[in-house]
């Protein structure tokens, strides 16, 4: 187990906040020359080696600038928050084995999904402290999308939880990482709850992370930026800092639990572990800029409605199928 | 470890990474870089604007209401297809996924899987 030193400098430095930073300038890299390609452009070019600095430039440019805000917002709380969000997100990762020294109990699942779920309203509260009439749209539908689709995500987690408990997961993030190959061939049941429940899981993860057909809070197009209409400066820096860090954080999960967890490294060696969850994170997050740039948004009734009648049965019937 | 402690240890981290994030991100960048921005301010800045007008109060809605409205309508929707008839809705391939799926549950179930 790690000592005090330990959990700071996987807090602070790797892989928490330092090395989350930079995971951040490689994915929305990553994330912005992909979507340029499929809308035949050439994304960010200037700023460092094939424009990988840009999202650090645009992170320095907003967070250099002075805070404004307008008459009728609050001033610190919302920034405390979202402070507060980003270091729950962050500190996720010290539960996954991509941490050299990982902590883990019995049901921490439980814990880190409680957190996990609680970062989302840090930037629906974000936007509301700030009102506008857009914002306020925003919110109202991130918060209704929310509603549906966080419960949706927390039921298909659960899936391959259950099932590892019976190999000796005892419902530990890390500890089902290290069989989580295994879940997909336990059994028939098994197999259908793993599969049901990963497209499952993708679907409210999507929605979740506010990524097409499911961003109607910040739909251009109808409501300027919805929840980030009023934002400016650090207070924006912040808000993306939050959203980018859910899009890597998520995945992860998604792909430590859906994915083969460690498999095919060697568990006890954390180097690789830590290599394969990167690997399959970035194979997850990619494959999300993907349907992000391709498919159309929903109304925001037509969201919820398809995640009630889609991905619910979906969730209901994995985890049943899980509990035989 | 236990849970209880677990639960302790992520809450006091993630406070500490949060407090760092706020304290470099925010406090030391308006210190350091933006305290040096001229303030830009006239007559106008104060003005409330909404829809190119000046108003006095801008209008507020109720994010609530907006909620309750979205939740209304995709489940009124859902209500609406519910009161087509038994056959029209049978004929449908979502009711027929939707049987299917409860009858692998059940045999599932049945047979021990």
């Amino acid at each position: 187990m790690a000592n005090a030193l330990d959990l700071l400098i996987q807090t602070l430095v790797y892989p928490g906040l330092i090395f989350t930073i930079l995971l951040i300038i490689l994915t929305q890299w990553l994330a912005r020359k992909l979507s340029a390609r499929i809308q035949f452009r050439k994304g960010p070019v200037y700023a460092g080696p094939a424009g990988v600095l840009q999202p650090l430039a645009d992170l320095l440019k907003l967070v250099a600038k002075r805070d404004m805000v307008n008459k009728y917002s609050l001033v610190q709380s919302p920034l405390i928050a979202v402070s507060v969000g980003i270091g729950l997100l962050v500190v996720a990762q010290l539960a996954l084995p991509v941490a050299y020294s990982p902590i883990h109990a019995r049901y921490d699942a439980i814990a880190v999904l409680y957190f996990l779920l609680i970062v989302p309203f840090t930037i629906a509260y974000l936007a509301v402290a700030h009102p506008n009439p857009y914002t306020t749209i925003g919110a109202a539908r991130f918060l209704a999308i929310l509603v549906v689709s966080e419960p949706l995500f927390a039921t298909s987690i659960l899936v391959p939880l259950i099932i590892s408990s019976r190999l000796g997961g005892e419902f530990s993030i890390y500890l089902t990482s290290l069989n989580a190959a295994s879940l997909w061939s336990a059994g028939l049941s098994e197999a259908l709850a793993m599969a049901l429940a990963s497209i499952s899981g993708f679907i409210g993860m999507l929605a979740v992370l506010m990524v097409k057909p499911f961003d109607t809070a910040e739909a251009e197009s109808e409501i300027y930026w919805g929840v980030f209409t009023e934002l400016g400066g650090p207070r924006l820096a912040l808000g993306f800092f939050l959203k980018f860090a859910e899009r890597i954080v998520i995945p992860m999960i998604y792909a430590t639990l859906f994915l083969g967890g460690v498999w095919p490294a060697d568990p006890l060696n954390w180097a690789a572990s830590a290599l394969t969850i990167y690997l399959k994170t970035i194979l997850v997050f990619s494959i999300i800029v993907v349907v992000d740039s391709t498919l159309p948004r929903y109304k925001p009734e037509q969201a919820v409605t398809f995640l009630l009648k889609y991905a619910y049965p979906l969730a209901i019937a994995s985890i049943l199928l899980s509990l035989i | 470890m236990d849970v209880y402690d677990f639960t302790l240890i992520y809450a006091g981290l993630g406070l500490l990474a949060g407090s760092v994030v706020y304290l470099v991100f925010y406090v030391l960048f308006q210190k350091l870089a933006a305290a040096r921005t001229p303030v830009q301010r006239d007559e106008v800045s104060r003005l409330v604007v909404m829809g190119g007008f000046t108003v006095e109060e801008p209008s507020r809605l109720s994010a609530i209401r907006i909620l309750k409205d979205i939740l209304m309508r995709s489940l009124g929707s859902a209500r609406v297809s519910r009161l087509e008839s038994f056959a029209g809705a049978i004929s449908s391939w979502y009711l027929l996924a939707l049987i299917l799926l409860s009858l692998l549950v059940a045999i599932s179930f049945t047979l021990g899987w």
